[in-house]
């Protein structure tokens, strides 16, 4: 009992940044109708220049933290201008495409940086952990919930009480309708570009902290986690992609616990497959749907 | 107010516009009618903005707008509604209208940040006022997407005049009503759309038209075919022939 309540735990620890990423997804996906391939890799590239600083000029760790996240925005940015500004909205599949193909280009990029196959990733945290009762919590990995929580309450904010989160919502509903309220929303959605690289930066950060190594690797993996994170929780529902984050950490938890570590990820596989055969739409598709229904109906 | 010099639109061959030459003048209330397929929401789409025309000039109030993009037409004071509603479905009817206020807002993105659309901070009279014009203020807490149809209409009505622009066009304002709606419909563009303010109204319904139009233009495949008082311009050969033509809506 106490290893499944500590599983469960560690899981939503884990799963919390899991969530960062799937809000990255689901965010693009809100205002865009579109799937950002690369976005996993903006991560890896943000990260990439963080550590090359840290192995080439042996700066600090506070300096990596800060060099990521800046990188991950501005990688963030050129993505958003080369393989979605540049595309027309209507062209769904083509951006998707050179999503795809922008992820290959920045994995390479991240090779030329640094060509070998593994770094250390410098972490900001030391790998302390505290006892609670019969509870065993990792710093690093209570950092990370703590994280994720003050990203999702900032995020909150700026959604519901800022001008800013209002020109996103509008602009998520109805684009067109948002064009003539005055809203740019070729502006916004760059914006939300570097939003949510932010938050991916975030998340990135924290995993590879807890994981203290980097490879180029890490973009594939991050886009894996975040997608199927999404999609468990509904594609472009902010409360889905917290609830699916979550979810797949306990799942990945207790798949690593009880079947051992070559179960883990397939754990993730079996879960996304369960959930679209059962509920196609996700924990909280079910509005989405029936939105886009509306959609088609065009009322 | 506004003017259109030899405007056109071509899609692949279609000529959608052709050679469109149109002045709206300050006050008036224009309704542009034509049988379906004769370029109305094409010359509505082509003036604020949607697309660009294929050629021509657009100006209004005296500035050049021709191929300007959609918000930067909305915020120099083009509204308008559309025939397909497009509100914003998952925000309440107060946020539809709170949200269109955010067109007087333009800057950087720290001017973004700072200013808050938390209702306590804000001109929520001004929002609370043209819901009551258009008879929502008790279904200010509704979701969009649960409105009726005819309330819809209203909601977007509402939503284009809050930030008060000199010019509206409405794309269809009586599409898919029932006689007694679109003459409530009627009565709402006499009394609060026309006044203080130039109106274009884009129907089918001839009971909207001939309620409200102080003139109106005839389009038929994409051309300009009559133009003047309604009484003329309905009385024409040519736009009996174009409406008798389709469907013969001209007397319904």
């Amino acid at each position: 009992m106490i290893d499944f309540v500590q599983n469960t735990v560690d899981g939503m620890m884990f799963g919390s940044s899991y969530a960062l990423l799937a809000i990255g997804f689901t965010i693009i996906f809100g205002v865009m109708r579109r799937i950002n391939l690369s976005f996993g890799a903006t991560i890896m590239l943000g990260a990439y220049i963080g550590t090359w600083l840290h192995v080439h000029h042996q700066v600090s760790v506070w300096i990596v933290a800060l060099t990521t996240l800046a990188s991950t925005v501005l990688v963030g940015i050129y993505v958003e201008r080369l393989c979605f500004h540049a595309i027309r909205r209507s062209a769904v599949l083509a951006s998707m495409v050179s999503s795809f193909v922008i992820w290959m280009q920045l994995e390479e990029a991240a090779i030329h940086l640094l060509p070998e196959r593994t770094y250390a990733f410098p972490a900001l945290f030391a790998a302390v952990s505290f006892e609670l009762g019969p509870f065993l919590f990792r710093a690093e990995q209570t950092s990370m919930l703590v994280l994720a929580m003050i990203m999702v309450g900032a995020l909150h904010v700026l959604l519901y009480r800022t001008r800013f989160g209002l020109a996103l919502r509008a602009v998520s509903e109805n684009p067109l309708a948002a064009a003539y309220m005055g809203i740019n929303a070729a502006w916004v959605t760059l914006c939300a570009f570097a939003l949510v690289s932010l938050m991916g930066g975030v998340a990135g950060y924290a995993i590879l902290s807890t994981d203290a190594q980097i490879t180029p690797f890490f973009g594939l993996w991050a886009t894996f986690k975040g997608l199927i994170a999404m999609m468990l929780g509904g594609m472009g529902s902010l409360p889905g992609a917290i609830l699916g984050g979550l979810l797949l950490g306990v799942v990945e938890a207790h798949a690593l616990w009880y079947l051992g570590n070559e179960y883990k990820d397939l754990s993730a596989y079996l879960l996304l497959f369960g959930m679209l055969v059962l509920r196609p739409g996700g924990l909280m598709g079910q509005r989405i749907l029936s939105r886009e229904a509306l959609a088609f109906r065009r009322v | 107010m506004l003017a259109l010099r030899k405007v056109e639109k071509r899609f692949g061959a279609l000529a959608a516009l052709d050679n469109i030459d149109l002045e709206v003048a300050a006050g008036e209330v224009l309704g542009v009618i034509g049988p379906n397929g004769s370029g109305k929401t094409t010359l509505l789409n082509t003036v604020t903005g949607v697309y660009p025309p294929s050629g021509g000039r657009i100006s209004f109030q005296g500035a050049d707008i021709t191929g300007w993009k959609g918000h930067r037409i909305a915020r120099l004071g083009i509204a308008r509604t559309f025939q397909n509603i497009r509100l914003f479905p998952s925000m309440t009817v107060f946020e539809n209208v709170w949200a269109s206020q955010h067109s007087r807002v333009s800057g950087g993105l720290l001017a973004l940040l700072r200013s808050c659309p938390a209702r306590s901070c804000g001109d929520t009279r001004r929002v609370e006022e043209m819901l009551e014009l258009v008879g929502l203020l008790e279904d200010r807490e509704v979701l969009a997407k649960h409105l009726p149809l005819p309330a819809r209409r209203r909601l977007e009505v509402a939503r284009a005049l809050t930030s008060d622009p000199p010019l509206v066009f409405l794309d269809e304002p009586a599409g898919g009503m029932t006689p007694a709606e679109t003459a409530d419909m009627a009565r709402l563009i006499r009394e609060v759309v026309a006044p203080n303010r130039t109106c274009v109204v884009i129907e089918h319904k001839m009971a909207l038209i001939a309620g409200v139009c102080t003139r109106l233009c005839v389009l038929d495949f994409g051309r300009k075919i009559a133009e003047g008082l309604p009484g003329e311009v309905l009385a024409d050969a040519n736009v009996r022939q174009a409406y008798l033509g389709s469907d013969g809506a001209l007397d319904a």
